[in-house]
């Protein structure tokens, strides 16, 4: 990839790595909150095995990629906006939604604990609220700019 | 007769502290203090800049799943948001005062 790839005039304002990252995460774990809410409707379903997204791996190795000029988590506030593996918010693709086969199938061929999907339910609403929070005051941020304090 | 800027309270003190106009300083009195003017507004901008690396690298750890205190991510996020409005209306004054001037009748 392209390390001089300068930011996009167009999308600016809010291609900055850490908004980015934070919409991503957003979207995956409101796919999870729903995964969870699947899973659990179909507890008493034969057959059913259970599912689960991970987007955190995907957005670790794109962060870590060579779109950032220094490796790993330390963010710079000239590095090139650039992600590789995140498409922009039009293509951007839902987290996958994969099978979660951490767990035995009972007798009915159902593998949902219900234990397990509860307490990913907790988890995750918790880190939704928090990251959408952080998203509005970075949002705040911005306004702030604009309007020149005022 | 010397002019002395007072220094911004902007920047936290363990910065300031050590950016007091040296006593009985040679040069004349309005270069002493823009000199040592700027250098305070330099380093609170730097410390603007660290301040919100801070909070950029905590939310990013955030969601990337990594064990990361909630407080920690809310509380340095806010603290980046308010250092940065500060740094705004300290913009604006500065841009208030550098108007007035330039009005003045010579």
């Amino acid at each position: 990839m392209d390390q001089s790839t300068k930011v996009n005039p167009a999308g600016g304002l809010f291609d900055d790595v850490p908004s980015r990252a934070l919409r991503f995460a957003l979207n995956g774990l409101s796919r999870r909150l729903q995964t969870i809410s699947n899973n659990v409707a179909n507890v008493d379903t034969p057959g059913f095995t259970a599912q689960k997204v991970n987007f955190e791996d995907t957005l670790q190795s794109a962060l870590a990629g060579p779109g950032f000029q220094m490796g790993g988590l330390t963010l710079l506030h000239d590095a090139t906006n650039h992600l590789p593996g995140l498409a922009d918010d039009t293509g951007q693709p839902t987290p996958a939604v994969v099978a979660n086969l951490e767990n035995a199938h009972r007798n009915d061929g159902n593998n949902v604990n219900i234990d397990k999907e509860m307490t990913s339910l907790s988890e995750t609403g918790l880190t939704y609220s928090a990251a959408g929070q952080l998203m509005t005051i970075r949002l705040g941020q911005l306004r702030t700019a604009i309007r020149e304090g005022h | 007769m010397p002019i002395s800027v007072p220094p911004l309270a902007l920047a936290p003190s363990h910065v300031t502290s050590g950016l007091k106009p040296t006593e009985g300083a040679s040069d004349s009195g309005p270069a002493a203090a823009a000199q040592t003017f700027g250098s305070v507004l330099q380093q609170a901008m730097g410390n603007l800049q660290q301040v919100q690396s801070a909070a950029d690298q905590s939310m990013v750890q955030l969601a990337t799943g990594q064990s990361v205190d909630l407080h920690d991510v809310m509380i340095k996020t806010e603290q980046a948001n308010l250092t940065f409005q500060l740094a705004v209306q300290v913009r604006n004054k500065l841009l208030d005062a550098y108007q007035e001037i330039m009005r003045m009748q010579m």
